[in-house]
């Protein structure tokens, strides 16, 4: 989507819509990206801040989407993770990624099949030491392992939010 | 054209230019490679969901046959069901008309017995009418009793040996005699049940699935098909009884 105010109003009445229908507050994903419209007036994260801002949905942040997208635009992912707004975080998701090697260069495919990397754990760290704690989910539903290496994720990732919680000295929030 | 448009007729045209408007990054990743990555993950998963659902047909044709008639399938029939295995529901009529599969008559049938498959899995629960409620009856009794069947009874006839084909590509059954054959596709607990029906069958438990009593049932199936016998109707009736597929009963007049 480009993100321009009248995406930006139509995307939140279709929101409106969904939460209507629910009788409850969705959480609304950001996505991975390998293309982004010329015409995009603002950056992702201030796009889904004055959606979650309009609409009171809530965010969920896929820290391996942010990866993803940053790689294959060209962009700094920590910096995305600065600019996102926080405090609208219901969930997190981590996953693994697959790089799509050409003769023209190099994408990043967002493809749940293989464990989570570390740039993707990094980046998961900083954001537990910033936001404190939020229920997180490993998703790994393509060329699924045996359940001790599922596990082993999910324990990484327990162990990345002590450390973080630890870093940050927070209580653990939530 | 709005940009979802242009964006979508460009997702579903293979070699097609993506939509103006679009732009990657200085890495030299063309808008065009970008673009095929939503291209790929869009086929790439409306193709597992057929595969899903018709195992058999994949089986029949081998992987790189199924891959070619999948995306000739989806690009005429688009994605119009959020049950992923719905939007396979015009399969078996596509095949009827396409070409490069038409000396392989049977694929038509075969793909509507795993429709059926995938629908009796889908189907509602029912609550099975006691059995021993009909113990006792008279025969006059029974001819007049109307049977409400489980919400998952499917039945089909082919003039394929759908039910010996079905099992020789489920490795349950040799290879199949070429005659006609009818079934009856039910799910008995988490499983879907597939029987092969007598002579007549199919005539008679359509008749009973329309609401008709079971002595008019017999004499709509008995003049569709001279083959059909008290033995057909009680080999129906015990698979019936055994799995539990009547869900209501009702006698005629009352």
């Amino acid at each position: 989507m480009p993100y321009t105010d009248e995406v930006l109003a139509r995307v939140c009445r279709h929101v409106d819509e969904v939460q209507t229908a629910l009788g409850r507050q969705i959480l609304v994903e950001n996505p991975s990206t390998y293309l982004n419209y010329a015409e995009s007036l603002m950056p992702e994260p201030a796009f889904l801040e004055a959606m979650a801002k309009q609409t009171g949905c809530g965010l969920l942040l896929d820290v391996n989407n942010i990866y993803v997208s940053c790689f294959n635009s060209g962009k700094n992912a920590e910096d995305y993770l600065e600019q996102f707004p926080h405090h609208y975080i219901g969930e997190i998701h981590l996953a693994g990624y697959a790089e799509d090697i050409t003769s023209e260069g190099t994408l990043l495919i967002d493809n749940h099949g293989g464990p989570v990397q570390p740039p993707v754990w990094d980046l998961f760290h900083r954001l537990i030491e910033k936001t404190g704690h939020h229920p997180t989910l490993i998703e790994w539903d393509a060329n699924i392992p045996d359940w001790d290496t599922l596990y082993a994720e999910v324990v990484k990732a327990r162990q990345v939010m002590a450390d973080a919680f630890q870093a940050s000295g927070l209580e653990k929030a939530g | 054209m709005t940009h979802q448009n242009a964006f979508f007729e460009a997702l579903m045209t293979a070699d097609m230019t993506p939509p103006d408007g679009l732009i990657g990054h200085s890495d030299g990743v063309s808008v065009g490679q970008r673009f095929n990555v939503y291209r790929n993950n869009v086929f790439h998963n409306l193709i597992e969901a057929l595969q899903a659902a018709f195992p058999l047909i994949e089986k029949t044709l081998g992987a790189p046959g199924f891959q070619i008639l999948a995306k000739d399938f989806i690009k005429a029939h688009l994605p119009s069901h959020p049950v992923l295995y719905r939007n396979g529901q015009a399969l078996p009529d596509f095949l009827s008309d396409y070409a490069p599969l038409a000396h392989l008559g049977y694929l038509p049938d075969l793909a509507r017995l795993e429709l059926a498959i995938s629908e009796v899995c889908d189907a509602p629960d029912h609550t099975p009418y006691p059995a021993q409620n009909l113990t006792g009856l008279t025969e006059t009794d029974i001819n007049e009793l109307s049977l409400e069947l489980a919400p998952s009874v499917r039945i089909l006839g082919s003039p394929w040996p759908i039910y010996m084909l079905w099992a020789f590509l489920t490795d349950k059954g040799d290879a199949p005699d070429m005659k006609p054959q009818e079934v009856m596709v039910f799910r008995h607990e988490f499983s879907p049940i597939i029987r092969l029906l007598p002579p007549g069958g199919y005539a008679f438990l359509e008749a009973v699935k329309g609401g008709e009593p079971l002595g008019e049932a017999m004499t709509i199936a008995e003049a569709s098909d001279a083959a059909l016998s008290a033995e057909t109707v009680q080999t129906i009736f015990n698979d019936v009884m055994q799995y539990a597929l009547v869900k209501s009963v009702t006698m005629k007049g009352k």
